[in-house]
C-alpha cells in the first residue's frame, strides 16, 4: 500500500490551515494547530477528508511545558492512519473551542476533559458528565497535583428529587437492569408502547482508572489494571496499553508473541459474542436458545482457560509479548474444541433464527441510519450493521492480523437483526482467524529482549474489540505513564442509542439496547441526554449542594 | 360412595398437584436447556419459602392485596366446583356458571397490577387487558358456539354428545385460549421483559406472593382441565372415568405446554393479540361451516 | 423443515444431554491444569527480598516492617488477582501456584499468610535492615560482600564517603 501521497495530502491541508506543524510516525500523523484553526482543521478532517472521530484527550502538560494541551484523535481507517491533533492551551486560562457541533462524536470526550482536568470548551453547553454531583468544584482529578488517592469530604444532607414534569410516562430502566446487568439507568418516555424520548444516566462506575495507571502503578502492572476495564473484553485494552507503549518506546516484539495475542483476541471474541447472542435470546424469551449459546461458548472458556490460564482476565500480556506459550498439544486440543463449536454452533444458529418470534422481533427494530452512525462515529458491529464498512483489525492491522486472511461482514439495513447477523459471521471469521493463526504459529520467543521505555514519547493504538475498536493514547513517563487515555467502544455507541430507541415498540427497548452490546463499565460515566436537568440545585444551611 | 371418594381426591390433588405439575414443568424445561434443574418439588419448596419470609405490604396496595385474596378464594371455588360438577350435577348451567366465575376471576387477575402504584405492572397489567379482549373474549364467544351448536349447559348432558368435526374445531380453539391463559411463552408479555417489566406482580413479596403463585398455578391447572373434560365428554360416558381421564389428560397436556413454551420466544404486545385473533377467527369460521354442512 | 426448523432445538438438547453438574454437592475438579489459582509461599525459601511485592499489580503482597526487629511479608487474598506475577520475578522460587479457587470464607483472617522474617542488625550502627535470609542468600551467590554486608545501607555510604574525604585529605575526626 502506497500512503505518501496520502500523507502529502494531509501535508498540503495542515499547511493551507496554516501556523501548524506536522509530524508522521508510522501509522500516525501528529499535527499541532493553534486553538483558532482547530476548528477549521476538523471540519476538514472529519467531513472531507472522510476520517472518524476515535476520541479526545486533555492532559495537564504543566510541569513539561507550562501548558495545557488538547489532543483530538481522528482515523483515517480507509488509509490507515491515526491523526493526531494537537493544541496547546494557556495554564491560567483553559478555553479552546469545541467542535462538537461539527464532530457530534467529540461530545463525551469533551465533557471528560472539562469535568477531570478543567478544560473549558467554547461555544457549548458544558455541564458535568463523569464526575459525581457531589465532587467539589475546582478539583481536577486529573490534574497532576491532585493526588490519586484524593477523598473529598462531602456530606449529603437532602436529596429532594425534583423531576421535570412531563406530560409522557415514565418507565426507568435500571439503574441495574438492562440486557447485561450493569449499571446504568435509562428513563424512557412513553406514549402508549411506544418510545418518545430518552435520557440515559450513566457513568455510576467511574473508576478513576486512567489516574491510577498514571500515578500507583508501574508500566507493567498496568497491564493488569487495563484487562480490568472490561469483564468481557478485557484483553482487548490490555493489548491496546501494550500496543501503544510498543509504539512510543519503539519495542520491537517477537513474531510468536503477536500470534498468540491475535489468538486468544480472537478467542476473546468468540466468547464475548456468544454472550451477547445468548444474552439477546434471553431478553426474546428465548431461553432455551440462551442456554445452548452458553453451553457452547462453555467450550471456548475452557479453551481460554487452557492457554491462558483464566477463564477470563488472562493475565498473559506485558509490554513486549507475552507469558504463556503455547504447544503443540494444546494446538491440536484446540483446534478440535473449535471444530466441535463450529459444528454445533452453525446447527443451533440455523435452529435460532427459525424462532418466528425472535425473527420478528430483530426484522426492522432499533434501526440505525447510516448517516446518524457516520455522524456520531459508531464502532463495532454497530457499525457495520449499518452500513460502516470499518473493522481496525483490516484497516490499521496490528499484532498478526496482517498475516492472514479474513472478511468483514457489514449489513445495511441497520436493525437489530443486521447487528446479530454481523456478530454471528464474526464468530466464524474469528473461528477460521484462529485456525489459521495456529497453522502459522511461527517459532521463537515470546518474550522482547530488552524494554526500555524513553520519557515523552507518545504512542496511539487502537484495537478491534467485540463491541468495537479500544483506543489507548500513551504519553510516557518515568517508570510509568505520564497520561493514559482510555477510549472504549461503547463510549461512542451509547450516544446511537437514542436514535436507536426514538419510535418504537417499549417492548423492543431492551433488546435495542442489548443490540449494541453495551459494556457499561467501560464506558462508566455520567450524562443526561436531554437538555435540561432532571435534578435541580438544592444549596443547602451547610452548603453543599447536592445533585448539580 | 365411591363417587365421593374420588371427587374428594381430585379435589384435594387440583389444588396440590399443580404446583407439583410446574415443579415437573421446569424439570422439563431444564432438560431442553441441557441442564440438571431444580428438584420437582423446586415450585413447593420456593413457596413454602415464601410462606416463611416476613410480610413486606407494598405502599398504597390494599386494593390489590384484598382483590388478591378475592381472587385466590374465587381460583379454589372454581375448580372445587368444576371437579364437583362433573360428577354431581349441582345446577343445570354448570357450564355457564363456570364460565361466569371464570371471567369474574379473569377481571380480578387483570385488575390487580393496575391498582398498584408502579410503573411496572400497571405496564404488565395494561399489556394483560390488550391480551386478554383477546384472548377472554374469545373464550366467551367459542363457549357460545359451543352452547349453542349442542344446546348443553352442564356436565351431565355431555354423555348425549358424539364427535364431530365442527366441535373438534371448536375445541381446539379452546385449547388455544387455555394456552394463551396460562401465561406461557409467548404470550407471557404482560410478565415480558424481565429487564424491563419484571411481571405482574413486581411489588409482591413474600407470603402474598406465595399465595399469588399458588393461585396461579390453579388457574394453569383449571384452564387446561376445563377443555379436556369437554373434549373427553365426546367419548367418555361415565363421569368418573371422564374425571380421572380429564385429569390425566390436563397432566399431559401441561407437559406438552411446557416443551412448547420451551422452544419459542416471546411475541410482542402488538404482535400476539392479531395473530390470536386470526387464529381464532379463522377456526370459528371452520367449524359454523362444518355445522352447517353437518360434519 | 422449513417453517418448522425451531423444532430441532430438541434433537439439539437430545444430542448434548445434561451437561450442568452438581457442584458443590459432588466433589469434581473444575478447572484444568493450566488454572491459575492461589499462591503458597515457601517459608524456608523465602528471602524477604521484597521482589515479589514490587511486581504484584494490585498491592496483595505487602512488606511491613514491624519495628520490633521482623519485617512480615504479607498475603492478602482478598486482593489477589492470581497473576502469578509474584512468581515469575521471584528470585529463590519461594512462591509456587496452585489450583485453588474456592477460597470463600466467613473468617477474613483466613484470607492472610504472613512469612516472618528476622532483619539484619548492622554491625556498625545497630540499625535494623534487610532481612537475615536476604544477606545469607546474597553472601552465598556473591561471596565477594561478605566483606560489607554486615552493615545497614546507610553506614555503607557513610563508609564510602568517609573514604573518599580521607584520600582527598579532607578532616576525618
Ligand atoms: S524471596 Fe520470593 S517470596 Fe520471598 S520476598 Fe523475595 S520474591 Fe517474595
Ligand atoms: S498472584 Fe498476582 S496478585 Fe496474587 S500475589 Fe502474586 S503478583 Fe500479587
Amino acid at each position: 500500500m502506497d500512503i505518501s501521497p496520502i500523507l502529502k495530502n494531509y501535508k498540503k491541508i495542515v499547511e493551507s490551515i496554516g501556523k501548524s506543524s506536522f509530524t508522521h510516525v508510522g501509522d500516525t500523523i501528529y499535527i499541532i494547530v493553534e486553538p483558532n484553526k482547530l476548528r477549521e482543521l476538523a471540519e476538514i478532517l472529519y467531513w472531507k477528508m472522510n476520517c472518524y472521530h476515535r476520541t479526545c484527550v486533555g492532559v495537564d502538560e504543566r510541569p513539561l511545558n507550562g501548558h495545557f494541551a488538547l489532543y483530538h484523535i481522528f482515523g483515517d481507517d480507509t488509509n490507515g492512519l491515526h491523526i493526531v491533533v494537537k493544541v496547546y492551551i494557556d495554564p491560567e486560562d483553559p478555553v479552546v473551542p469545541s467542535i462538537t457541533d461539527i464532530v457530534p462524536a467529540a461530545d463525551w470526550c469533551e465533557l471528560e476533559a472539562y469535568d477531570l482536568l478543567g478544560i473549558k470548551f467554547s461555544g457549548r453547553k458544558l455541564y458535568r458528565l463523569v464526575l459525581p454531583p457531589t465532587w467539589p468544584h475546582g478539583v481536577y482529578p486529573l490534574r497532576k497535583e491532585t493526588p490519586y488517592n484524593y477523598r473529598p469530604s462531602v456530606k449529603i444532607i437532602s436529596g429532594e428529587e425534583i423531576g421535570e414534569s412531563h406530560d409522557k410516562a415514565v418507565v426507568p430502566v435500571g439503574p441495574y437492569h438492562p440486557a447485561l446487568h450493569e449499571p446504568e439507568y435509562f428513563e424512557l418516555y412513553v406514549e402508549g408502547e411506544r418510545v418518545v424520548d430518552v435520557k440515559y444516566r450513566g457513568f455510576h462506575v467511574h473508576r478513576g482508572i486512567e489516574k491510577l495507571g498514571e500515578s500507583r502503578t508501574t508500566y507493567q502492572q498496568v497491564n493488569f489494571l487495563a484487562e480490568r476495564i472490561c469483564g468481557i473484553c478485557g484483553f482487548e485494552h490490555s493489548v491496546c496499553y501494550a500496543l501503544a507503549v510498543e509504539k512510543a518506546a519503539k519495542i520491537d516484539v517477537p513474531e510468536r508473541a503477536q500470534y498468540i495475542r491475535s489468538i486468544v483476541l480472537e478467542i476473546e471474541r468468540i466468547h464475548s459474542h456468544l454472550l451477547w447472542i445468548g444474552v439477546a435470546a434471553h431478553v426474546l424469551g428465548y431461553d432455551t436458545g440462551f442456554m445452548h449459546i452458553w453451553r457452547i461458548r462453555e467450550l471456548v472458556m475452557y479453551i481460554a482457560e487452557k492457554l491462558t490460564g483464566s477463564r477470563k482476565t488472562y493475565g498473559i500480556n506485558l509490554i513486549g509479548g507475552v507469558r504463556k506459550d503455547i504447544n503443540e498439544e494444546k494446538k491440536k486440543e484446540v483446534i478440535e474444541k473449535l471444530e466441535i463449536v463450529e459444528k454445533d454452533l452453525k446447527k443451533l444458529i440455523d435452529t435460532m433464527v427459525s424462532v418466528p418470534e425472535l425473527k420478528k422481533r430483530l426484522t426492522g427494530t432499533g434501526i440505525l441510519p447510516k448517516s446518524e452512525a457516520r455522524k456520531l462515529s459508531v464502532v463495532g458491529p454497530t457499525a457495520r450493521g449499518s452500513g460502516l464498512d470499518r473493522d481496525i483489525r483490516r484497516d490499521l492491522p496490528y499484532a498478526a492480523y496482517s498475516e492472514i486472511s479474513f472478511k468483514v461482514p457489514v449489513y445495511s439495513e441497520g436493525d437489530n437483526l443486521a447487528r446479530f447477523l454481523v456478530r454471528v459471521e464474526e464468530v466464524f471469521e474469528s473461528i477460521s482467524i484462529v485456525k489459521q493463526l495456529l497453522d502459522q504459529l511461527p517459532r521463537g520467543d515470546i518474550m522482547a529482549e530488552s524494554i526500555e521505555i524513553p520519557e515523552r514519547k507518545m504512542g496511539v493504538a487502537a484495537v478491534e474489540a467485540p463491541r468495537g475498536e479500544d483506543v489507548h493514547f500513551i504519553i510516557t513517563g518515568r517508570g510509568k505513564p505520564y497520561r493514559w487515555k482510555v477510549r472504549a467502544p461503547t463510549y461512542n455507541n451509547i450516544p446511537a442509542l437514542k436514535v436507536m430507541l426514538r419510535d418504537q415498540a417499549l417492548a423492543d427497548a431492551p433488546l435495542t439496547i442489548a443490540s449494541i452490546d453495551p459494556c457499561f463499565s467501560c464506558t462508566d460515566r455520567i450524562v443526561v441526554i436531554k437538555d435540561g436537568r432532571r435534578y435541580k440545585l438544592i444549596p443547602n444551611k451547610g452548603g453543599v449542594v447536592l445533585y448539580g | 360412595m365411591i363417587e365421593h371418594i374420588v371427587v374428594s381426591i381430585i379435589v384435594v390433588l387440583s389444588i396440590i398437584f399443580p404446583t407439583i405439575l410446574d415443579g415437573v414443568e421446569r424439570k422439563i424445561k431444564a432438560r431442553i436447556h441441557s441442564r440438571i434443574g431444580p428438584p420437582i418439588l423446586q415450585s413447593w419448596y420456593d413457596i413454602i419459602k415464601l410462606f416463611g419470609k416476613e410480610q413486606v405490604m407494598p405502599r398504597n396496595s390494599l386494593h390489590a392485596v384484598m382483590l388478591l385474596i378475592l381472587l385466590t378464594i374465587t381460583q379454589v371455588f372454581l375448580i372445587v366446583y368444576t371437579s364437583v360438577s362433573i360428577i354431581f350435577q349441582i345446577t343445570q348451567f354448570d357450564i355457564v356458571v363456570i364460565i361466569a366465575l371464570f371471567i369474574i376471576l379473569q377481571t380480578i387477575f387483570i385488575s390487580i397490577p393496575l391498582t398498584i402504584p408502579n410503573t411496572f405492572s400497571v405496564l404488565g397489567g395494561s399489556r394483560e387487558i390488550a391480551l386478554t379482549l383477546v384472548n377472554e373474549a374469545l373464550f366467551i364467544v367459542i363457549m357460545g358456539f359451543f352452547i349453542y351448536y349442542t344446546g348443553i349447559t352442564s356436565f351431565k348432558q355431555l354423555t348425549q354428545l358424539s364427535p364431530t368435526v365442527y366441535l373438534l374445531i371448536l375445541l381446539l380453539a379452546l385449547f388455544i385460549t387455555g394456552y394463551v391463559s396460562s401465561g406461557r411463552i409467548p404470550f407471557d408479555i404482560a410478565e415480558a421483559e424481565p429487564e424491563l417489566a419484571s411481571g405482574l406482580m413486581i411489588e409482591f413479596s413474600g407470603p402474598i406472593l406465595g399465595v399469588f403463585l399458588l393461585t396461579f398455578h390453579i388457574r394453569r391447572f383449571f384452564v387446561k382441565f376445563f377443555p379436556s373434560i369437554l373434549f373427553l365428554g365426546l367419548f367418555i360416558h361415565t363421569p368418573i372415568s371422564l374425571i380421572i381421564a380429564g385429569f390425566i389428560t390436563t397432566i399431559i397436556l401441561w407437559i406438552i405446554y411446557a416443551v412448547i413454551a420451551a422452544i419459542l420466544g416471546r411475541s410482542r404486545v402488538d404482535l400476539a393479540p392479531i395473530t390470536l385473533l386470526k387464529i381464532y377467527l379463522v377456526l370459528i369460521a371452520l367449524s359454523i361451516i362444518g355445522y352447517y354442512l353437518k360434519v | 423443515m422449513g417453517k418448522l426448523g425451531f423444532i430441532k432445538i430438541l434433537v439439539i438438547a437430545g444430542e448434548a444431554g445434561r451437561v450442568t453438574r452438581r457442584y458443590p454437592f459432588k466433589p469434581e475438579t473444575l478447572v484444568s491444569e493450566d488454572f491459575r489459582g492461589r499462591i503458597e509461599f515457601d517459608e524456608t525459601k523465602c528471602i524477604g527480598c521484597g521482589a515479589c511485592v514490587n511486581a504484584c499489580p494490585p498491592n496483595a503482597l505487602e512488606l511491613v516492617d514491624k519495628g520490633d526487629g521482623t519485617l512480615l511479608l504479607k498475603y492478602f487474598i482478598g486482593r489477589c488477582i492470581f497473576c502469578w506475577r509474584c512468581i515469575d520475578v521471584c528470585p529463590t522460587g519461594a512462591i509456587t501456584g496452585t489450583r485453588d479457587f474456592e477460597l470463600a470464607t466467613n473468617d477474613v483472617s483466613d484470607l492472610y499468610e504472613v512469612v516472618v522474617h528476622e532483619r539484619a542488625e548492622c554491625s556498625e550502627c545497630g540499625g535494623k535492615y534487610s532481612t537475615i535470609r536476604q544477606k545469607e542468600y546474597v553472601v552465598e551467590a556473591v561471596p565477594i560482600t561478605e566483606s560489607y554486608i554486615d552493615k545497614c545501607p546507610d553506614c555503607r555510604k557513610n563508609k564510602l564517603l568517609r573514604a573518599l574525604e580521607r584520600r582527598r585529605g579532607g578532616v576525618y575526626e
